[in-house]
């Protein structure tokens, strides 16, 4: 009898809980290409690239894209092209307009939420023109601009640690042209005001480019 | 013995070492290869071989390779290489030049022709380094062959013994050696049909059997296969398993398997093989010849050649109907296409009389010769556009279903976390894969706690897991989280492996790593 009122009193529980949670208002852009690709890379731990759409992710009902229109700031001003700005404004297919690019080598950007949220999923879009794999992605938040004290990492598929940060246990994955869906990190409620991501080029060549970064959360505590 | 024969054989046994024994390996070994080194093993540190009708052949391989693995003084297993194996088949392949010399009536010239053509033949060449049992199987046809043949002419019991000996090691080394014997059989009828139509009247030779001798070749053939498949007398069973055997292996040869093939499979590797990307292979020039040879073979009153002939129209004939097909069994009725083409190369010669006609003979055969001592060379050396030596390539006809280079960086990495693991060699490994994941166990041999398995198994998840992507395992994904992918490997072309290693070894194995120049 004991126990019947404890699975009782989980399940209404549970059913609250979901009754709380909702799919993530995420809005993807256009795949930017169809059909399989004749040639993709092979040197890489990424799973193979698949036209199919991502199983629905489940975030707090009352999320919103928290980094839209937040400024953004990089480890170098030196761009290649575009604006850093561009990052954030919601612009997010794959158009020559909407990339920017940051120089060969390990690059950052970092975007301040301009307030403390609770994150519960990061995605960002590399250029996703071809179904190419970024080398060395890592997201991190902190609560400090300079990610002296605080942080905490979100994504890290940086195995060899070449980037210096900590070996990353996550695999690579296709920037995915075929379904345009992104990069979807699980940030799992964590608080913070600032997120940055870096990289260090990709399977097509060394620079390192974005078109979008979103984060989808609700007013910290 | 004629010099002139003798110093030409000698000088083609030059050749035909110098293309068969330099860096044998270049290539890593097939799945196939691996099996049997892995089987040798059975004999050679455990000393359990038993013969296994369901697979794998027959045991002559291994017994083969004991004298090489002597030689080589490696001793400890583990130490022995690529280049110890493929010695074995590299001596059989070669030694067929030598076979000639027990028929002086093939003729000086079609005798040094088809030696000639056995040395170059880019196929011949190729799976002369490659540790199965074909090369074997050719060799102890041709030694059968040539024994009762001498038998035939001499007489003498010993010759009709040596042949015995030679069957019963065919019988040990293949299941298709009945192909061989149905040819001959089917070989001998038809010659003896042909030299009553055409010739009007039976050959003029003597008697080939005499009941004492055919009893003395038959009881060498049976001793001899007797001896092999039962282990050396340790395994009873062995010789009832080399009949039992023909069952799992005629459901194969139906059809009921991943190798069967249409029937211009192997005329497709012989005749013209082209992937964009590679070069035209062909060994046109010797089909070509066998088909004069053939001829002359028929205008011609020799039994010897007229067997050869039929023998080899016969063996084609079943190697092309039959549907299971690998590339590798063309070298049987293959062979038979290189006596005969030296037959036609010397036919050609003579037919040539004008001086100009006989230079031009002489240019084209020639350049043939140079053409296939090419085709050789590069099948075995070069390599081709991206890098990929051909003997791996797709773009090779005779390479096939081969371990890619990347299977070596597979085995590169587990040997690198084994360094920096507490357990080195006897770290756990589990290797899990639905088709085959041969060779590894051949390059992971020195693992001693290492399982292999069709399915993901239900147990703890060990430090080092090499998994087919068929089985879709995601242990990154699960949430302890103690995993990570650490790459693909493409173990044959489309076939990938993963490879899951403990995140706590592998953060050891990124300590040893080089700095990153970037």
């Amino acid at each position: 009898m004991k126990y019947l009122l404890f699975l009782s009193a989980l399940l209404a529980s549970l059913r609250a809980a979901a009754a709380e949670m909702a799919p993530l208002p995420l809005v993807l852009p256009p795949p930017a290409m169809k059909g399989t690709p004749q040639s993709l890379p092979t040197n890489t731990t990424a799973l193979p690239l698949t036209s199919d759409p991502r199983p629905p992710f489940l975030a707090p009902k009352g999320v919103v894209n928290v980094a839209l229109g937040k400024p953004v700031t990089a480890c170098s001003s030196n761009l290649i092209n575009g604006d850093l700005r561009q990052i954030t404004d919601g612009k997010k297919e794959a158009y020559e307009e909407n990339i920017v690019t940051l120089r060969r080598g390990l690059q950052w950007v970092q975007i301040d939420l301009k307030g403390e949220f609770k994150l519960y999923a990061v995605v960002l879009w590399h250029d996703f023109n071809t179904p190419v794999v970024y080398r060395d992605v890592i997201v991190q938040v902190s609560d400090d601009p300079e990610f002296k004290t605080g942080v905490q990492t979100l994504f890290n598929n940086d195995q060899k640690n070449t980037a210096g940060l900590g070996m990353g246990t996550d695999r690579e994955y296709f920037e995915n042209s075929l379904t345009g869906a992104g990069k979807l990190i699980d940030a799992k409620g964590i608080q913070a005001r600032y997120i940055r991501c870096y990289s260090k080029g990709s399977t097509d060549n060394a620079l390192n480019s974005y078109i979008e970064i979103e984060a989808f959360g609700l007013p910290g505590s | 013995m004629n010099r002139g024969l003798l110093a030409g054989l000698a000088l083609l046994l030059g050749v035909a070492l110098g293309l068969r024994a330099p860096q044998l390996a270049l290539r890593p070994l097939h799945s196939d290869e691996g099996v049997n080194a892995m089987k040798f093993a059975a004999l050679y540190v455990n000393h359990n071989y038993k013969y296994n009708p369901d697979e794998f052949h027959g045991p002559t391989l291994a017994y083969l390779t004991l004298p090489a693995a002597w030689l080589g003084g490696a001793g400890d297993f583990n130490r022995f290489t690529e280049t110890l194996f493929r010695s074995v088949t590299v001596a059989f392949g070669a030694g067929l030049l030598l076979l000639l010399l027990l028929a002086p009536q093939l003729g000086r010239a079609e005798t040094l022709w088809a030696a000639a053509f056995t040395a170059l033949s880019p196929v011949m060449v190729f799976y002369s380094r490659y540790y199965i049992h074909e090369m074997l199987l050719v060799f102890f046809t041709a030694l059968t062959f040539f024994s009762f043949w001498r038998h035939a002419n001499s007489g003498r019991a010993a010759w009709a013994v040596a042949g015995g000996i030679g069957l019963g090691l065919m019988y040990a080394t293949k299941e298709t050696f009945v192909f061989a014997l149905a040819a001959l059989a089917l070989g001998a009828a038809s010659a003896s049909a042909w030299a009553r139509w055409h010739d009007g009247a039976p050959l003029g030779f003597r008697p080939l059997w005499k009941w004492p001798h055919l009893l003395a070749a038959l009881a060498a053939a049976a001793a001899t296969a007797a001896l092999l498949f039962s282990s050396f007398f340790t395994n009873a069973a062995g010789p009832l398993d080399a009949v039992r055997t023909y069952l799992p292996w005629l459901r194969r040869a139906g059809g009921a398997t991943v190798h069967a093939h249409p029937w211009t499979f192997y005329f497709r590797c012989l005749l013209y093989f082209h992937v964009r990307g590679g070069p035209v292979w062909s060994e046109a020039m010797i089909v070509a010849l066998a088909a004069v040879g053939f001829l002359a073979a028929l205008a011609r009153r020799l039994l010897l050649w007229r067997l050869i002939a039929f023998y080899t129209f016969w063996l084609t004939l079943i190697y092309t109907l039959m549907p299971y097909k690998t590339p590798w069994c063309l070298l049987g009725f293959y062979h038979g296409m290189i006596l005969l083409a030296g037959a036609g190369a010397a036919w050609v010669w003579r037919a040539c009389r004008p001086a100009w006609l006989k230079a031009a003979a002489a240019t084209v055969l020639a350049a043939g010769l140079a053409h296939l001592g090419w085709q050789a060379w590069l099948g075995n050396f070069a390599a081709d556009r991206s890098g990929l030596p051909y003997c791996d390539s797709p773009r090779s006809p005779y390479v096939y279903s081969q371990t890619l280079p990347d299977a070596l960086r597979l085995v590169a990495t587990v040997e690198s976390l084994a360094r920096v693991s507490p357990q080195k060699h006897d770290t756990i490994i589990e290797v899990m894969a639905p088709e085959s994941y041969w060779p590894l166990p051949w390059y992971l041999r020195r693992f001693r706690n290492i399982g292999y398995w069709d399915k993901i198994p239900d147990q703890p998840l060990a430090p080092v897991m090499i998994v087919s992507t068929d089985l879709h395992a995601a242990f990154d994904e699960r949430p302890a989280k103690t995993h990570l992918m650490a790459g693909y490997f493409e173990l044959r072309p489309q076939v990938f492996m993963e490879l899951y290693v403990h995140t706590n070894l592998w953060a050891g194995y990124v300590k040893t790593l080089p700095p990153d120049k970037d």
